[in-house]
């Protein structure tokens, strides 16, 4: 090692994956050093940010709330398995909603006694208690992300009351916005926006430079649904322009996109059309210009192995139209060109632009045999700057 | 004479002095050759190089020297990339100052990458103890740090 330049040994540990990083703190004193050097955290967190993601499981029944990591393995045969490995859970935390990712520290939210968010990195086991939200309204959607201009974490907080009275004739146009920079002891209130949010069972959004996304319903005077975008640095939200649509039957102009993804950097949309049952998915090639998305997936239907076994698969929650415009998302475009879908949380599927075909992702699960949530994650060492931490400390 | 020179920033470089040297010939037959008497196995590329290095310091290739124990597949991945970097040496030396130098500087950079990237596949999977074999390592953990490490890391382990 003495004799090696660290530059070499540097560049070889930073292409390792994320166990055998950890094992190689044992190596010896330097490499320990090394290893938890923030030049080598953050060679690291670049090369994994290239490499396909990670995924990060919420378990369900019969072992509630556990994190297992899910590593794509293709097989000989085209085939995907999902290898899952139990992660260690940080202490005193009972029941929790994974509720987002950045640069390799995951956002959860505990909801056992009082709602009590958090960021945990399971991989260093760092993790850092932020102030309790008080409970605006019964539904919250939380967002949270790294702002590289400013170089914060931020969690943001959209609440609302959901729209349950038959009575009631407008959804609710309006959601409070709190906002909670990571180091600082209290959440800010910036106010209302006139969003209503859509929510999904998990709250995903979507990161970009900065920028979180979401859908939200359409508002008073629109037909169809919107996609908002708030700023992490400037804390402004912004409505995305969408593309013009071609042909007035098509769903896409009736409704609107149901979820967001983003593929290769670029913010992008779902939309399912029903008349030729294609779940569409458009990209926008350059950020905030309309004339710039394209349709760039047009891939049929799929309904995973084990959601075949519906108990009422004639409801309209079990239909394709519903399970495809509102509750299947897109984790990521792999490097092969295949897309990672999840749907309704509980099924993974493959489809291969190329052939044109579905493959369902088998688990090989470690003890169960569920999970409720799923998150794309870039498993990395990286941990808050602590000179941003201090303010907590003091406070 | 081959002189191996560790470029802090630049990876290895190989120079040639005094005239025209088949790197092949002289020490990489030799170092085949020792190899396959010695049928070692296992161990990795970096602690073969530290060997070459030093025997081309120490001015004793032409004396017996203990060489690590290597695979086949790592062996000739090794020789193959003291081959390229010497045959780029070669080509800059021989080349007039004001052709354009990029195009083996980027050559050499995609093939350092290359170098790189099969030592960490290599590494991926290995216990500690095979990384420390790999990079000729002294552990200086006493035997309760040690533990107490891997214990911190569990996770990695299970």
């Amino acid at each position: 090692m003495e004799s090696l330049p660290q530059e070499i040994v540097l560049d070889i540990i930073s292409r390792l994956p994320i166990q055998s990083l950890l094992q190689s703190k044992c190596v010896c004193r330097a490499w320990q050093c090394l290893i938890q050097d923030p030049v080598l955290v953050h060679k690291h967190l670049c090369r994994m940010e290239k490499n396909d993601p990670s995924i990060i499981l919420q378990s369900d029944h019969p072992i509630d709330s556990e994190l297992y990591l899910g590593v794509l393995s293709c097989q000989n045969d085209g085939n995907y398995n999902m290898i899952t490995k139990k992660l260690p859970m940080p202490p005193l935390l009972r029941k929790f909603y994974l509720s987002g990712s950045s640069n390799g520290l995951i956002c959860l939210l505990d909801s056992y006694q009082k709602l009590k968010p958090f960021i945990y990195n399971p991989f260093t086991g760092n993790y850092l208690d932020l102030p309790d939200l008080p409970k605006r309204h019964d539904t919250r959607i939380l967002g949270f992300g790294f702002a590289p201009t400013t170089k914060e974490y931020k969690v943001v907080e959209l609440s609302f009351s959901p729209w349950v009275r038959f009575d009631q004739v407008d959804p609710p146009f309006e959601a409070d916005v709190h906002v909670l920079t990571i180091g600082s002891p209290t959440w800010r209130n910036l106010g209302t926006v006139p969003f209503y949010f859509m929510r999904r069972k998990y709250n995903h959004h979507v990161l970009i430079n900065g920028k979180l996304h979401w859908v939200s319903h359409p508002t008073r005077n629109r037909t169809t649904n919107l996609i908002i975008s708030f700023d992490l640095a400037t804390e402004k939200f912004e409505e995305i322009p969408l593309p013009d649509c071609s042909s007035s039957n098509s769903n896409l102009a009736k409704e609107g996109f149901g979820q967001v993804a983003v593929l290769r950097g670029c913010l992008s949309a779902l939309c399912y059309e029903d008349e030729n049952e294609q779940l569409e998915i458009w990209v926008m090639k350059e950020y905030g210009v309309k004339e710039s998305w394209s349709k760039e997936f047009s891939t049929g239907v799929f309904v995973p192995k084990i959601m075949l076994e519906q108990e009422d698969p004639g409801s309209f929650f079990n239909s394709k139209y519903y399970l495809h415009q509102r509750q299947t998302g897109v984790l990521c475009l792999l490097r092969s060109g295949e897309l990672l879908l999840e749907y309704r949380n509980k099924a993974l599927g493959i489809y291969d632009p190329k052939c044109r075909i579905f493959r369902d992702v088998q688990f090989i699960f470690e003890g169960i045999p569920k999970f409720r949530a799923v998150l794309d994650h870039v498993t990395s060492l990286n941990w808050i700057d602590s000179t941003s931490l201090v303010n907590i400390a003091n406070g | 004479m081959l002189i191996f020179l560790f470029d802090r920033g630049q990876g290895f470089r190989v120079r040639k002095i005094d005239g025209v040297v088949d790197f092949e010939e002289d020490y990489v037959a030799e170092l085949r050759w020792r190899h396959i008497r010695g049928g070692g196995s296992g161990g990795g590329g970096v602690a073969l190089w530290q060997t070459i290095k030093h025997m081309i310091e120490d001015g004793c290739a032409d004396t017996e020297i203990p060489l690590p124990n290597v695979n086949s597949q790592t062996l000739s991945k090794v020789l193959e990339y003291c081959k390229k970097h010497v045959e780029a040496a070669a080509d800059k030396e021989t080349e007039p100052e004001d052709d354009k130098e990029t195009e083996p500087e980027d050559d050499m950079k995609a093939w350092d990458t290359d170098f790189m990237k099969t030592v960490a596949d290599m590494m991926k999977g290995k216990s500690p103890e095979e990384f420390r074999k790999t990079f000729n390592i002294k552990n200086d953990y006493t035997p309760e740090e040690e533990a107490e490490v891997k214990k911190e890391n569990q996770w990695a382990f299970e």
